[in-house]
């Protein structure tokens, strides 16, 4: 059934990009197909497993599932998945963005409200943007493994944010380390009376919206979701995967990057050491939740605001720990992936897809 | 001279020191990248080992209980890793982010709980074994002949499972896994028994690990006070391409560059101590880039 084949092949495309020939080797390669048959029954797990360890077999395994489905919306975490690429750099995307956007609201006056805001969403999109850059840009020319570098830069990111904040950056005059206050013109305003919800919640539906318009309505998002699919048939079609890569990171990283400012312009206001409560490690389990479906990551993204919101009040109150949350994502997380095993034996007993 | 002399002896000796949790982990995560399992859960199995090696240490008062607590614990989750990748064969990445994420949750929950109310949080550690004569010698004496139990039975394991991967019938099967998982099955090759295996050894050794750092190095814990160190510990296998002694090499480069950050500000060097805490990290990407770089020059050579 062409199992060995597929393998041979896989290999031998593989030895034309050096780096993961020797991971090649290590591979089972039944193991790769199972494993990739299992993504695309779950549909959302396709993209992150290819990347590193399993490249090709995915050619032969994705006909047989022509609908898997891809990250669409949600903000930065699915745009990253349609061009394989994992987008663990999200939190340090944030970090930077949130990072970016204190400093433009702190720094920039003198401008009307509502520009003030959008010149704050710029300047961190393109901090978001430029940081996944780093790992994206060894991923495209030397084939470096994205997991690793992004984690590498999370510690980065915080210990060069926490620096400025700390040091350079710091208010002056001030008796605990923090930055400055931003604008006033570059506050989000509150959208409900009596609570703290602003506007940045409707900045984050509308690039969910946005998000999902360009993946499912655009050249460029059919191009993004090909590569995902099917690389090597991307290829033949005269796509430039590598700068699909690139920009799938690009607004990945810059939609972080967003998310890191509307926290400060909506909630935080000024920035302190640590001032980042992990927003980007959630959103890896809001992607695996959300299996990647925009409606599913906006559901799940909610879910684990909840989560987030409850454990808070449950440490003020009750004196419960905050990392129990971290706990019960790590179990869903768990549970998740464990339940694909479940619907990948379903669907063998029932011919659907679950 | 005098001084920097003895600042280098310095360097190295921590350098040793540093290199040895992350060697446990990236030996353990060796014996299952071997068996064509990727482990990305280094990091939470250390972080385990981390927490449960200093609590058993502090609870029981011996250092030696605490790395047993943290050997059970390791071998546990390494349990639950490979039930997941091997008995239900599902997605190993997103396996490990999840047992990652409980361990960092609960290690930090526990360490609130249990410690909270303690005034003793200080925990026995292992003490440097001083070899008479070897010890005393100069530069060798210092760097290889003065530390604690956990260093050398991290270099014993490494001559281990270098002789069982490359000199014993067990070992050539594990590897042969790695290299074709369907062709073993065919003669007769028990697969997931021995991806069980490396997998559970995997847990007890990133455990301990994990356990050097709240036994040896430190004698508290902190809330992920692996900082990373078992991501590392996976770029080492990356650096070292799957060989033992290549493995320990990128170890003794990534403990280096921590012994490096440590000194840096132990010393009162003019470099903001955040920047130099960053150079493992760097060092880190910039090794896996340049290994990349080399074997695409060279691609028959892997």
């Amino acid at each position: 059934m062409g199992w060995n084949q597929s393998g041979y092949e896989a290999l031998m495309q593989l030895k034309d990009e050096g780096f993961e020939v020797s991971y090649q080797e290590n591979v089972d390669q039944s193991q790769v197909k199972d494993v990739l048959r299992n993504y695309a029954a779950d549909g959302y797990n396709l993209v992150i497993g290819h990347d590193l360890f399993f490249t090709d077999p995915v050619i032969e395994v994705a006909p047989e599932f022509p609908d898997t489905m891809f990250g669409i919306s949600g903000g930065a975490k699915s745009a990253s998945n349609v061009a394989s690429v994992t987008g663990t750099n999200w939190e340090s995307a944030y970090l930077t963005g949130a990072f970016a956007g204190a400093l433009a609201g702190i720094y920039i006056t003198g401008l009307p409200p509502q520009l003030h805001v959008i010149v704050v969403l710029l300047v961190s999109f393109l901090a978001g943007a430029l940081w996944a850059l780093i790992a994206g840009v060894l991923k495209v020319s030397l084939g470096v493994s994205e997991i690793i570098n992004t984690i590498m830069l999370v510690y980065v990111a915080n210990l060069l944010v926490d620096h400025f904040i700390d040091g350079p950056l710091a208010e002056p005059g001030g008796v605990i380390s923090q930055t400055a206050a931003i604008a006033d013109s570059a506050r989000l305003p509150i959208i409900v009376n009596g609570t703290r919800l602003h506007f940045g919640f409707i900045i984050a539906l509308l690039i969910t919206v946005l998000v999902y318009f360009i993946i499912w309505r655009t050249s460029l998002g059919y191009q993004l979701r090909m590569a995902g699919l099917n690389p090597e048939a991307a290829r033949f079609a005269g796509m430039n995967n590598k700068a699909l890569v690139l920009i799938s990171v690009l607004i990945s990283g810059g939609i972080a990057g967003i998310g890191g400012s509307i926290e400060t312009m909506g909630s935080l206001y000024r920035l302190t050491p640590g001032f980042s409560g992990g927003y980007g490690f959630d959103a890896i389990g809001a992607v695996v939740l959300g299996k990647s479906t925009p409606l599913g990551l906006t559901i799940a993204s909610l879910l684990f605001s909840v989560i987030r919101v409850g454990a808070g009040a449950m440490q003020r109150n009750l004196g419960v720990p905050f990392p129990l949350v971290n706990v019960i994502q790590g179990l869903i997380i768990i549970f998740i992936v464990g339940g694909s095993y479940l619907s990948r034996k379903l669907e063998i007993l029932t011919g659907r897809r679950y | 001279m005098g001084i920097n002399e003895s600042l280098v002896i310095t360097w190295a000796m921590m350098s040793v020191r540093m290199t040895t949790p992350i060697l446990f982990a990236a030996l353990g995560g060796l014996l299952t990248s071997r068996t064509g399992v990727f482990n990305l859960a280094l990091e939470g199995m250390m972080l385990s080992g981390a927490f449960f090696g200093y609590y058993g240490a502090l609870t029981s008062g011996s250092p030696w209980m605490g790395l047993l607590v943290a050997l059970l614990i390791g071998i546990l989750l390494g349990l639950l890793f490979a039930y997941f990748s091997v008995t239900l064969n599902v997605n190993q990445v997103i396996t490990s982010i999840g047992i990652n994420t409980v361990a960092l949750g609960l290690t930090s929950y526990f360490s609130r709980v249990l410690l909270t109310d303690s005034d003793v949080i200080v925990a026995p550690t292992f003490k440097d074994i001083v070899i008479p004569g070897l010890s005393d010698l100069p530069i060798i004496g210092p760097i290889v002949f003065s530390h604690s139990i956990l260093v050398y039975l991290s270099i014993l394991i490494l001559i281990i499972v270098n002789w069982f991967l490359f000199k014993t019938t067990n070992g050539l099967n594990l590897r042969a896994i790695g290299e074709d998982a369907t062709a073993c099955k065919t003669v007769g090759i028990n697969v997931a028994l021995y991806r069980y295996l490396a997998i559970i050894a995997c847990g007890a050794l990133a455990s301990i690990g994990g356990a050097y750092i709240t036994t040896v190095a430190v004698n508290r814990f902190l809330e992920n006070i692996v900082e990373g160190r078992g991501w590392i510990a996976f770029a080492a296998i990356i650096f070292g391409r799957n060989m033992p002694l290549g493995v320990f090499g990128a170890c003794l480069l990534f403990g280096a560059a921590t012994a490096l950050q440590m000194l840096l500000q132990v010393q009162g060097f003019k470099i903001p101590y955040r920047f130099a805490l960053m150079i493992p990290y760097v060092v880190t990407m910039l090794t896996i880039a340049l290994i990349a770089k080399k074997e695409q020059i060279g691609k028959v050579d892997a």
